[in-house]
């Protein structure tokens, strides 16, 4: 009996021991990051490993793209050689969906700044369109392309289940989600986008067709109507 | 590696293909050995991209996929048009296809749920202003008008893109 308490024993030893020990320094390392990841996640990584918010990581490496798409080799080079998180934080389905719509907001954000910059640029004369790297910026676009296109192809799509879709809901301005009438926020959750997205391209396309598209916001205000009270609630 | 989360929009293969002959016509275009504008490559690879999509997308009742693939369709229509023929006032062109491409939408949307009759009025009302737009407000010289904007916004629109820009990334959280 005494024989097969024995490896107790040893392993009694070993937690005592282990209480004794001090707690271990957490070494922190950069890598790319699991959960928050638009391409590779790598960014995400950085801003985690300099504690910096991650979206600012974003925006800076889509505006260094104006340098000459030099952050476009680093990013690769910076992809294929840092390791990923073993373990990524648990985050729950509310959380990554969260997660997705702020990434996209970020990107589509930086994506106006870039162009912004970029027009204006060429708008004061100061561009240099001739060449991307070293490369000549007519052979670096169409390599970009088919490079897309074969790692779009490499990507497995998981068999999904086809969902049922609710092709029942009817189109409410929102009551929540309004600047002014509540058009945009009811069209974006008619057709599940973001609501930001659909009142820039209102106002764009305002402006382009000389207030004509107005005429139409105002036929959905007259015609449409609030969604219902019972979806409507209070701010906390 | 489980990549499949990285791009979600529909059709990736389709997609995929589409992007890589475009990259090889662009290739061989640079090579001189097939002489074709961009702008034609570019259409073409919308529109067979979009009438693809657009099938599924109606089936399952997506409807931000069918307004990007409508929008899709319709620029690249516009772009095979705009190489093929020689448009006198571009500036116009833009106003009318505007218009159109935004009524188009709206007749989609109606076609997906025809129970929301708003889609159809607005599909219709823009769609007969595109026509319009063509023949009466060019009499009516809005023509002039038109390109009086489109010269300022063609000054101030980077500056109103960064201020979008930098308010959405402000509020991106929200």
């Amino acid at each position: 009996m005494d024989d097969q308490n024995a490896p107790n024993r040893n392993e009694d030893n070993f937690f005592d021991k282990m209480d004794n020990t001090k707690p271990s320094v957490i070494i922190k390392k950069l890598q790319r990051s699991r959960n928050n990841v638009i391409i590779a996640g790598v960014c995400a990584g950085l801003g985690e490993y300099l504690k910096i918010d991650i979206a600012k990581v974003r925006l800076l490496v889509l505006l260094s793209l104006l340098l000459g798409g030099w952050s476009i080799t680093v990013y690769l080079i910076a992809a294929a050689l840092l390791p990923r998180e073993s373990i990524g934080d648990y985050l729950s389905e509310n959380d990554v969906l969260l997660m997705k719509k702020e990434n996209y907001r970020t990107v589509f954000s930086g994506l106006l700044v870039l162009s912004g910059l970029y027009f204006g640029f060429e708008l004061l004369g100061i561009r240099n369109n001739e060449s991307i790297f070293i490369l000549p910026s007519g052979f670096i676009f169409p390599v970009i392309t088919i490079a897309a296109g074969v790692y779009l192809f490499s990507i497995k799509e998981p068999r999904q289940s086809v969902k049922t879709v609710n092709l029942t809901q009817n189109y409410f301005r929102s009551r929540k989600d309004r600047f002014f009438m509540g058009v945009c926020g009811g069209l974006a959750n008619y057709i599940k986008t973001d609501s930001a997205s659909i009142r820039i391209i209102m106002v764009i396309i305002t402006l382009l067709t000389l207030g004509f598209f107005a005429i139409i916001y105002f036929a959905f205000t007259l015609l449409t109507k609030y969604e219902p009270e019972s979806s409507f609630e209070f701010p906390q | 590696m489980n990549r499949s989360h990285l791009l979600n929009f529909p059709n990736k293969k389709i997609f995929a293909v589409c992007l890589f002959l475009l990259g090889v016509f662009l290739l061989l275009r640079k090579s001189y050995l097939y002489n074709i504008s961009v702008e034609s490559i570019t259409g073409f690879v919308f529109i067979i991209y979009s009438v693809i999509t657009f099938y599924q997308a109606f089936n399952e009742g997506k409807r931000e996929i069918l307004i990007i693939v409508t929008i899709l369709f319709l620029t690249g229509v516009e772009l095979l048009v705009k190489t093929n023929i020689d448009i006198y006032d571009a500036r116009g062109f833009v106003f009318t296809s505007v218009l159109f491409i935004s009524g188009s939408i709206f007749l989609i949307l109606f076609l997906e749920n025809t129970k929301q009759k708003i889609f159809a009025v607005s599909g219709i009302s823009l769609i007969v202003l595109s026509y319009l737009s063509t023949t009466i407000f060019k009499k009516l010289g809005i023509f002039y008008l038109t390109n009086k904007i489109a010269n300022l916004s063609g000054f101030f629109w980077p500056i109103v893109l960064i201020i979008f820009g930098i308010s959405i990334f402000i509020n991106r959280k929200k």
